[in-house]
């Protein structure tokens, strides 16, 4: 291999470790070519500038419209994506004002890739990611990170599926040999949330915000989604030995958090408690690769307040 | 040919690793003291090294250069001033043998706090000039106490006068403590404490916050940043400035120019480091779509 390649490849992996490790995972589709991708965190909006006519080189003007059209829709998309199941980020930031304007100054910084001097009938895109600066602000200091206290539900599931995984023993030794957790939610119709809680059936949490700092919450995400469950593809997240658990259903009237079966939560609950495996937040949850996502706008978000 | 390429490709990574390491490195050795454990005597040590870390992050934060004896006065008040200060760090080796004690230290040093700690100690201001001031005290402080007192006027940058404003002056106090007292025109403070330097930078916290500090634009640079669209993104870049702190101090927005071609903003700031400043404008910047210009305070 020529040494300059060896060479970039190590700067890049030294300098963005995270993005080098990253993985573009489930693609939310938004109209006019903006998507999320949930595997990474990435957020970016595609804009055609306006036709030219005879000019060739770029009108500065036409480019504002693009980049300011584009940066309203990348404002949209944050604001209706849910931090969990009671709020979406839009319903978090009407509650503080101030919290709302960086939000919007960050958008209004957003990187963006412009077109050739001469291309004038090219396209603008903007992006921004839901990891770093933009996660600080989105997700509420309030959750409980790390408090290591499982949420349960109001009512148990064990009679609602029938499913039965009772005989796998939990042990921590046996656990330990697992690197990670790949969840099976395909055809389950999820919304693609920053902070999903996976419950078991008996109603006690398996994983979440509570096994996870803020820190890492923030810099890598609670969980990725994927639409793929090969462990190769997955390993920069869930390592080399990933546990596979199915779930049963997705929960909640926006169907953001999962239940898989109270063996499965055990074992989950045993895998987590083993160094940095909650700790890297190496949970990827697989949706269907045609299910379509639920994309809303903000005010229509808003009535949830 | 080979050998060459992978010590060059060792190097950058070397160079890579070590750009990304933001604390402060400092070694010394003491020599052996007979009247000390040798734990007595790395702990001595351990403070000196905190107290050299300090001062030399506060060197790269002050407008003006201090001299040697200044620098020399200031790591000794940090000595057992210092901790405050620290972050965190790391010993990077520890020898002890007959000789006395080698450190070497990996120190993360608190610059807000230290910044807030040089301002109130006047250091921002007599870096650039001495404050001048009349010093009074009584005939009868010992031998010791007089050289702290020189030591405390030297340090702070006060040029002693015969006549004039301010004046302080010493008194003993109650319990052995003493009475600083730094009087003005229009204002006096008064101090009480054990230790004189605690005293000393009572008074001279409250005149540097009140009079000498402002005017002090040493260094400053203009920043005037266009192109975006809206004044959100302004005050978030205001934000983004004001976190550069290893690159920039003092930024003030001082004006936003909203025009119908799109809004700019201008800053005045003190640079730190201009290599640094460089660095975190081009990387933030052009990929924004944003032109900046940097010129000297009062420039057009």
């Amino acid at each position: 291999m020529p040494l300059r390649i060896i060479l970039l490849s190590f700067a890049i992996f030294l300098v963005f470790p995270c993005w080098a490790a990253a993985f573009q995972g489930h693609v939310q589709q938004f109209n006019d070519g903006a998507v999320i991708t949930w595997g990474d965190g990435n957020l970016s909006v595609i804009r055609n500038m306006a036709s030219p006519g005879e000019a060739r080189v770029v009108n500065p003007l036409a480019v504002r419209k693009a980049v300011t059209s584009a940066r309203k829709q990348l404002l949209d998309m944050i604001l209706a994506t849910r931090i969990d199941s009671k709020r979406t980020v839009s319903a978090y930031l009407s509650a503080d004002r101030s919290l709302a304007a960086r939000v919007r100054g960050m958008v209004q910084n957003s990187p963006m890739e412009l077109p050739d001097m001469y291309d004038a009938g090219g396209q603008v895109r903007v992006y921004e990611r839901f990891r770093g600066k933009l996660a600080e602000l989105v997700m509420p200091n309030t959750l409980p990170y790390q408090s290591g206290i499982p949420p349960k539900l109001s009512t148990s599931m064990e009679e609602q599926f029938d499913y039965n995984e009772s005989q796998i023993e939990v042990t921590n030794s046996g656990a330990i040999r697992y690197t990670g957790i790949i969840v099976d939610a395909r055809n389950l119709k999820v919304t693609p949330c920053l902070a999903p809680t996976i419950y078991g059936q008996d109603g006690l949490g398996a994983y979440g915000v509570f096994m996870v700092s803020r820190g890492n919450a923030i810099q890598k995400g609670v969980v990725a989604y994927s639409t793929t469950s090969d462990p190769a593809q997955l390993r920069s997240r869930v390592g080399s030995n990933p546990l596979i658990v199915k779930a049963l259903n997705a929960y909640g009237s926006w169907r953001t958090d999962l239940i898989v079966s109270t063996p499965m939560a055990k074992l989950m609950r045993a895998i987590m408690s083993a160094p940095g495996i909650a700790g890297d937040s190496r949970v990827v949850i697989v949706l269907s690769d045609n299910e379509i996502a639920s994309v809303e706008t903000a005010e229509e978000h808003s009535q949830d307040q | 040919m080979n050998k060459f390429k992978w010590i060059f490709c060792i190097i950058i990574l070397v160079c890579l690793m070590a750009s990304a390491a933001l604390a402060r490195e400092v070694s010394l050795s003491l020599p052996a003291d007979e009247e000390l454990s040798s734990m007595a005597l790395r702990e001595k040590a351990m403070a000196k090294g905190f107290a050299k870390a300090v001062v030399s992050e506060a060197m790269t934060m002050l407008p003006g250069k201090l001299d040697t004896k200044r620098i020399e006065l200031l790591q000794k008040y940090y000595v057992t001033h210092a901790k405050p200060y620290i972050q965190g760090y790391k010993i990077l080796t520890s020898k002890i043998s007959e000789q006395g004690v080698y450190i070497g230290l990996d120190v993360n040093v608190n610059r807000k706090n230290l910044r807030q700690a040089l301002k109130s100690m006047g250091l921002f201001t007599t870096s650039v000039s001495p404050v001048k001031a009349s010093v009074a005290y009584p005939d009868d402080l010992d031998e010791q106490t007089m050289e702290t007192l020189q030591g405390l006027v030297i340090l702070t940058g006060v040029k002693p006068t015969e006549d004039g404003m301010p004046v302080f002056s010493l008194e003993h106090g109650p319990e052995k403590t003493y009475k600083a007292r730094l009087t003005t025109e229009d204002k006096e403070w008064l101090s009480i404490q054990k230790d004189l330097s605690v005293a000393w930078f009572n008074v001279w916290k409250r005149y540097f916050s009140h009079e000498a500090s402002i005017g002090i634009k040493v260094g400053t640079k203009k920043l005037i940043v266009a192109g975006w669209f809206s004044p959100d993104a302004v005050l978030e870049f205001d934000r983004v400035l004001r976190g550069w702190e290893s690159a920039v101090q003092e930024v003030q927005l001082v004006e936003m120019d909203m025009q119908s071609s799109g809004v700019g903003g201008t800053w005045d700031l003190r640079l730190l480091s201009s290599e640094k400043f460089d660095m975190l404008l081009k990387s933030y910047l052009p990929q924004r779509g944003l032109t900046y210009h940097l010129s000297e305070e009062g420039e057009e």
